[in-house]
């Protein structure tokens, strides 16, 4: 394994952005397979970046636990209690980030058990989507 | 604790609810009601102070959603809510990186 590989690697490990996986990946493809170190961490930084994916399009509900709750306060109060269903329906229905432009609102309605429910959230310049607001719908 | 609207918060619920039916009542009376900050990780999302037992529920958006920009610009959303009663219950305020908001933004941001 040449240096420049090893450093690629390396810091793609320690910095965990997707950029830096998906680097490594592309240049460890066009690499010599006949080194069955090659092969080994090869897989291994497609498995990495395949996490990173992921991870990149698990939509967030809030940085700390009162951001969650904040999002979801009209859920409670209109008699939602199911709220990780609701979040379930939410990642199945926004599908991947790459459907979503950067810094666009996504507002979108969903039924979870009979309820309609709109939530609303924005896509940020690192693919992950932040979900700011879940509320039932009063769309008729 | 409650404070009155600063005139950045007035100026853009003004601007978001002012083409709607329920509006006008409301704009009328931006400069005397009382808010208490909500516990949103400092992202500035206020609700209307009401004294006593406070039993109001959450019914509907009103208005258009404002967007604007944070000094650090990062994408702020800010919405108008309404209760059961058709009241200004709630302004909603989402920063897209739910980081805590560093300026309040403006019409003109």
């Amino acid at each position: 394994m040449d240096e420049d590989l090893q450093q690629k690697w390396v810091y793609a490990l320690i910095t965990g952005k997707q950029s830096d996986r998906n680097d490594f990946a592309l240049v460890y493809a066009k690499s010599q397979w006949s080194d069955p170190v090659v092969v080994f961490t090869s897989l291994l930084a497609f498995t990495h970046a395949s996490i990173g994916l992921i991870e990149m399009n698990t939509p967030q509900f809030g940085k700390t636990p009162n951001q969650t709750s904040h999002a979801v306060r009209h859920l409670k109060n209109a008699g939602v209690t199911d709220i990780e269903a609701v979040k379930r329906a939410i990642v199945k229905d926004l599908g991947p980030s790459a459907n979503y432009k950067i810094g666009v609102r996504i507002k979108k309605t969903i039924t979870v058990n009979g309820v309609l429910i709109e939530y609303s959230g924005t896509k940020l310049p690192s693919g992950k989507i932040n979900i700011g607001s879940i509320r039932t719908s009063n769309i008729r | 604790m409650t404070r009155k609207l600063t005139e950045n918060e007035i100026s853009i619920i003004t601007w978001i609810i002012k083409d709607t039916e329920e509006g006008k009542s409301i704009i009328n009376h931006l400069n005397e009601i009382l808010v208490e900050e909500m516990d949103d990780g400092g992202m500035g999302s206020l609700r209307v102070f009401k004294s006593g037992n406070d039993d109001r529920s959450y019914s509907r958006e009103l208005g258009e959603e404002f967007k604007g920009l944070d000094i650090d610009n990062v994408p702020v959303f800010i919405s108008v809510l309404l209760d059961t009663d058709g009241n200004f219950f709630e302004l909603d305020v989402f920063k897209a990186d739910f980081s805590p908001l560093r300026k309040f933004p403006s019409l003109q941001s």
